[in-house]
């Protein structure tokens, strides 16, 4: 059943979101909603005189032709999911208005419909631990600066602390005192981490420290 | 090259979890723009509480990136949230002010780890893709 509503669901979302950019910047066709409380107000005015309202227009006009035709739909849909959830928040909690919420609300179903049903492209970057480039399975992030139970040796150790010391004067030296301060104590957790993994393997390996 | 990406993976977690924590448990002053389209536009961001769901993002990112979880989905979740961050700091503060300094790297730095997860991000790149339903986390044989 849902399976048939996917060509549908795609023509009409795509439809949804060209018409939409179409309205901002060759219409409008039909009235563009300006708000009518003052937190909608104040918000779509903000959005309009810093130009960030063409900025999302063109996203959904660029992502609506895209899904249209269906040329890189996964990457159209993701694109444009946070300017649509943008518009559902605008329609549902500042504006309040039953019709905008059901057109908005309408878009980010469709817009999860679609990506759902285009699951097996977002799968890899689902993955939860996933190597980085130039990482192996024996020299990766989570093992050196996140797993505090393991071991790391001597050299690694000096080699895993490179990372952070830079890290940590980019923010000494470039950052602002407080806001630097605050990144120095975050990169206190890895440093910790680091720090018990090297203690272990002197623990439980002693004579290899000599 | 791994040690290229541990640094800048470690120095955008370092920036992101205060920046985002900041909004919800005061630690430093939050800049509201000197130009008037950037003070407009945080002040009305912060007044309909848009911030607090830019900043509960950027938390959540930066947690994800320094204790290795998820990394690739907290990069794209955090994609917009950068971009903003460069609109603002960059075109709206200006291109020569001290802001677009910060707006040019938590970009840069956003884009730069996701093209250190390529792989993860390649099959999203892909021109044709055909929709299944129910949901697969492999696409089917043909």
């Amino acid at each position: 059943m849902i399976a048939r509503l996917l060509p549908p669901a795609r023509l009409l979302l795509g439809a949804m979101l060209l018409y939409n950019g179409l309205n901002h910047f060759a219409g409008p066709f039909m009235p563009f909603p300006e708000g009518s409380t003052p937190l909608a107000i104040q918000l779509m005015e903000a959005l309009r005189f810093s130009a960030l309202l063409d900025v999302a227009m063109g996203m959904q006009m660029a992502a609506g032709v895209a899904i249209l035709v269906n040329r890189f739909a996964p990457l159209a849909l993701a694109a444009v999911m946070p300017v649509n959830i943008c518009g559902l928040y605008w329609a549902l909690l500042l504006e309040r208005s039953p019709t905008w919420s059901l057109c908005a609300g309408l878009a980010v179903a469709l817009t999860a419909l679609l990506m759902f049903a285009l699951l097996h492209r977002y799968a890899a970057m689902l993955e939860p631990h996933p190597l980085a480039l130039g990482e192996s399975a024996e020299h990766r992030y989570e093992t050196l600066y996140a797993r505090s139970a393991g071991q790391t040796g001597g050299r690694d150790f000096a080699l895993a602390l490179l990372p952070l010391v830079a890290a940590a004067a980019f923010y000494h030296f470039l950052v602002p005192s407080v806001l630097g301060l605050w990144c120095l104590v975050v990169l206190m957790i890895p440093l910790a981490v680091l720090i018990l993994r090297a203690l272990q393997r002197m623990l439980v390996n002693p004579e290899r420290q000599r | 090259m791994r040690y290229l990406v541990w640094t800048l993976r470690l120095g955008f977690a370092a920036w992101l979890i205060p920046a985002g924590l900041n909004h919800f448990y005061p630690l430093f002053y939050q800049p509201l723009g000197n130009q008037p389209e950037s003070t407009a536009l945080i002040v009305a961001l912060i007044d309909t509480g848009l911030f607090s769901l830019v900043k509960a993002v950027e938390l959540f990112a930066g947690i994800c990136l320094l204790l290795g979880w998820r990394v690739p989905l907290a990069l794209v979740l955090e994609l917009p949230v950068s971009f903003n961050v460069w609109y603002w700091d960059v075109p709206l503060q200006g291109w020569d002010s001290v802001s677009a300094y910060y707006g040019w790297a938590v970009l840069g730095a956003n884009v730069l780890l996701m093209l250190a997860y390529w792989p993860s991000y390649r099959a999203l790149l892909h021109p044709r893709a055909a929709m299944h339903w129910p949901p697969a986390m492999r696409e089917e044989a043909p």
